[in-house]
């Protein structure tokens, strides 16, 4: 995946790139960076997955912080209603956030 | 199970405390056993009130009582049993919100309810207070604080206990605001759910209905009414037509009268978790991070092959010495034969995976009541994810080159059952232990002083048996998850606990439940299986060897030999009859009839009557050939042996072994299921004989092929 490829040093140009990406679908999860907070607006996976990550408090208007990627990228760590949850960025692509939270 | 003893289950979330309040509630004294259908261990204790003993149960963690799979349905249905008369809800101060909504769904069902306010000590730290009149009260049960480690708080919550067993007790549930096309919907439900439960509350008879509307769908649950189902899904159809989502207004509904309730209740929190999130950044650092990890898994592996060594000689030696008094006390005949070869060789077999099973759960015991387990699976998910694996799979597979049996055992820390089916069925292909003394006896024979380039033939076929091991495993894991195993992509919703120092009597108790769960069930099966196994390969007895060698005894005895001299030619025939024997017996018979079968990939009849051996243990393969060639008892570095073999002729006079069926050897032993006891232990772990049976049709069949591939190409590329 690219975002691995790219090395570290060259973050706004990653962060440009996604800011391309998004002009047609709404910023994710996966679209923050280490430290960064926002707001969920909806989320989209599948339907037990959906349900799971409502149950353990991710619902419309939670907030969510990015804590940090695993070592090779994927999955990502989240810090929500007060623990860590880690998710893969495939579901996290799927959780929509409210725009100006990046 | 005496029925009539009334049942406390104690729930919550994973990493809440819930076994620590267990262990300190009931001293310890917990019994293991399965829950009928599904292999999840059902811990109890018997717990001693002034009003009598209760049995109390330790219920899987969980975040909710919805479920979608039988395991997750374990919760519900432990509630709905009859003598359940109360439930103890664990809660993390520290994770208040997420607590309380299992606890609310607990609640909601009207059966009492005491919550256990755990790790407040942590959550004042953060600067939490809580108000525990005011939160009882809104949430219609009693609300206890303790700090389960130091047992503080645990006379309260007896005190709340009683009271919740006393006849009269229910939770008052709270009027949670569910919307109005939500309580619509309950409406519709109810009259289905009184006929399938007519003895419900009402209060039960809603909380079910709200749990129908959340759990079913694309489920796989048991036991519930095809008329509850087709109300239900016809429900969810009208509500997507309506662009509404059920799910999102039900809990959300609950999230927002829990925050509302804590934000009466409860003061404001610091929201940093400081201590772990700053031991994270070293031990999930792109570099220190799986440099550690690297360390921990070393540590492991060397507690499994170094550590436990010792332990595991001991065991057999001791059980090689309580062969040799056998032999010594008993009259010589069947009955000592079946006692040392069967019954003490097959308790031996048992015990000898004590030490690896103790020390590995020991480990992951640790790993995981620490945390750090959590941060295993985070930092090498997405390499598992690649074959369709989860991250916490990665601990089992590579136990699995210790030894299969703890590493299937060690599975069980994988939630769901697909994921855990796949990992166990794959993992026995890792080369484990038993597997070096036969790669050590083949390389010694057919690669003896030659060598590829710089480095010896047998350092590289050895090597190179670890890759294809690790290869084939993941392979294999990939391809059960495409085809057998196929079902929903495995996600990871996994919860980073915060860091905590594990208490080292749960470590201890728990390592030692698991041990005495294999020892009796596992171990009764491996101890039939040597017997059978012992008595395949004794019976039966040729009366004509009997006494073709009684005869030739008598002839070296009539010889006026030296005494020392005699002595070995008595020991040289009694390993000849042995051999003879066991060509005779039963097993040997059938080494023989495969020998058609065998040839293709390499080997004759003696090979296959050490094959047949093998299915002991992986490295009785090497004892085995020493009582064919009629050797006696030998090892891998035996030199007679490695002769004995070398010197083995086909019927047409070529050489049994050469370096081209060596290596088709080492790849059968590699990739076959030549273990009873990984058998055995699957049986156990997957709660069926579908399994094992399985695993070793689907192996043994792998084997073969891939030992042809190497036998018939290296043929005609002319090798061997």
């Amino acid at each position: 995946m690219f975002y691995r490829k790219i090395p570290a040093d060259s973050k706004r140009l990653r962060t440009k790139k996604k800011v391309i990406i998004n002009n047609q679908m709404p910023p994710s999860l996966a679209d923050l960076r280490p430290g960064q907070t926002a707001k969920i607006v909806a989320i989209d996976c599948d339907g037990a997955i959906s349900r799971r990550l409502m149950e353990m408090g991710l619902l419309p208007g939670t907030e969510v912080r990015l804590i940090r990627s695993a070592p090779l990228g994927d999955p990502i760590e989240l810090h929500v209603r007060g623990y860590a949850l880690s998710v893969r960025r495939a579901e996290a692509a799927r959780i929509a956030i409210r725009a100006g939270g990046i | 199970m005496d029925v009539r003893v009334p049942q406390v289950l104690i729930a919550g979330n994973p990493n809440s405390g819930k076994s620590t309040l267990f262990n300190a509630l009931s001293g310890g004294g917990a019994r293991v056993g399965n829950y009928p259908g599904v292999t999840v261990d059902r811990t109890s204790a018997n717990l001693d009130l002034d009003i009598g003993p209760v049995e109390l149960v330790d219920v899987p963690g969980t975040y909710s009582l919805t479920a979608s799979s039988p395991e997750e349905q374990l919760a519900v249905n432990a509630l709905l049993e009859r003598n359940t008369r109360a439930v103890i809800c664990v809660v993390d101060a520290t994770t208040l919100e997420r607590g309380l909504y299992l606890a609310l769904q607990l609640i909601e069902s009207g059966l009492p309810v005491v919550i256990a306010m755990n790790m407040m000590d942590a959550a004042e730290r953060m600067g939490l207070r809580i108000d525990i009149e005011v939160l009882s009260g809104l949430l219609g049960a009693p609300v206890v604080p303790v700090v389960a480690t130091k047992r503080r708080g645990l006379d309260d919550l007896r005190i709340q206990i009683e009271r919740a067993l006393r006849p009269d007790a229910r939770s008052k549930p709270p009027d949670i605001p569910y919307s109005e096309p939500v309580r619509a919907d309950i409406a519709k439900l109810l009259p289905a759910i009184e006929k399938w439960r007519p003895h419900a509350t009402v209060d039960e008879a809603r909380a079910f209905a709200l749990w129908c509307m959340l759990s079913l769908g694309d489920d796989d649950l048991v036991g519930v009414p095809e008329t509850v189902r087709e109300i239900a899904a016809d429900l969810r159809n009208q509500a997507l037509s309506e662009g509404r989502n059920p799910h999102l207004e039900i809990i959300s509904s609950r999230y927002d009268w829990l925050d509302d309730v804590v934000h009466r209740a409860c003061s404001e929190r610091s929201p940093e978790m400081p201590f772990s999130e700053k031991v994270d950044r070293l031990l999930t650092h792109p570099v220190a991070g799986i440099l550690i990890f690297a360390l921990v898994m070393f540590g492991i592996f060397e507690a499994l092959f170094a550590g436990a060594e010792p332990f595991m000689d001991a065991i057999e030696s001791l059980t090689t010495s309580l062969q040799d008094l056998a032999v010594t006390v008993l009259p010589s005949g069947v009955l000592r034969d079946l006692i040392v070869e069967g019954i003490i060789a097959g308790v031996g077999n048992v015990l000898v995976f004590a030490p690896q099973i103790l020390f590995l759960f020991l480990f992951i015991g640790f790993l995981e009541d620490s945390g750090y387990l959590a941060r295993v699976a985070f930092v090498i998910d997405r390499v598992m994810k690649g074959v369709g694996l989860h991250g916490k799979a990665f601990v089992p597979l590579l136990s699995g080159f210790a030894c299969a049996v703890p590493a299937v055992m060690a599975t069980r820390t994988i939630e769901r059952r697909r994921d855990r089916l796949v990992t166990m069925l794959a993992l026995p292909l890792m080369s484990c232990s038993a597997r070096l003394p036969v790669y050590i006896l083949i390389v010694g024979t057919v690669f003896a002083g030659m060598s590829v380039g710089w480095f010896s033939a047998g350092a590289v076929a050895l090597f190179s048996m670890y890759v294809l091991s690790v290869l084939v495993t993941l392979g294999a894991a990939a391809v059960l998850r495409r085809t057998v195993l196929r079902g929903p992509t495995p996600t990871f919703l996994l919860e980073m606990p915060p860091y905590r120092w594990p208490s080292a009597t749960i470590l201890w108790l728990n390592a030692w439940r698991r041990l005495r769960i294999f020892l009796v069930d596992a171990g009764t099966i491996i101890l039939a299986m040597t017997i059978v196994l012992w008595a395949a390969l004794s019976f039966p007895k040729s009366q004509e060897v009997t006494q073709r060698f009684e005869a030739e005894r008598a002839q070296i005895q009539q010889i006026d030999l030296p005494e020392a001299a005699e002595a070995e030619a008595l020991q040289r025939l009694e390993s000849k009859e042995a051999s003879a024997q066991l060509e005779n017996s039963l097993g040997g018979r059938f080494g023989h009839a495969i020998e058609p079968a065998l040839r293709p990939i390499g080997f004759d009849w003696q090979i296959g009557i050490g094959i047949i051996g093998a299915f002991a243990a992986r490295e009785v393969f090497v004892s085995t050939l020493g009582v064919v060639f009629g050797i006696g008892e030998a090892d891998e570095e035996n030199k007679p042996l490695r002769q004995a073999l070398q010197d083995a002729r086909h019927a047409d006079g070529t050489p049994v072994m050469t370096p081209l069926s060596g290596i088709s050897l080492m790849v059968f032993f590699l990739l076959a299921c030549q273990c009873m006891s990984t058998i055995a232990v699957v049986r156990k772990e997957s709660g069926s004989w579908k399994w094992p049976l399985f695993l070793f049709t689907y192996m043994t069949i792998l084997a073969y092929l891939a030992s042809l591939l190497v036998y018939q190409g290296g043929r005609l590329l002319g090798l061997g």
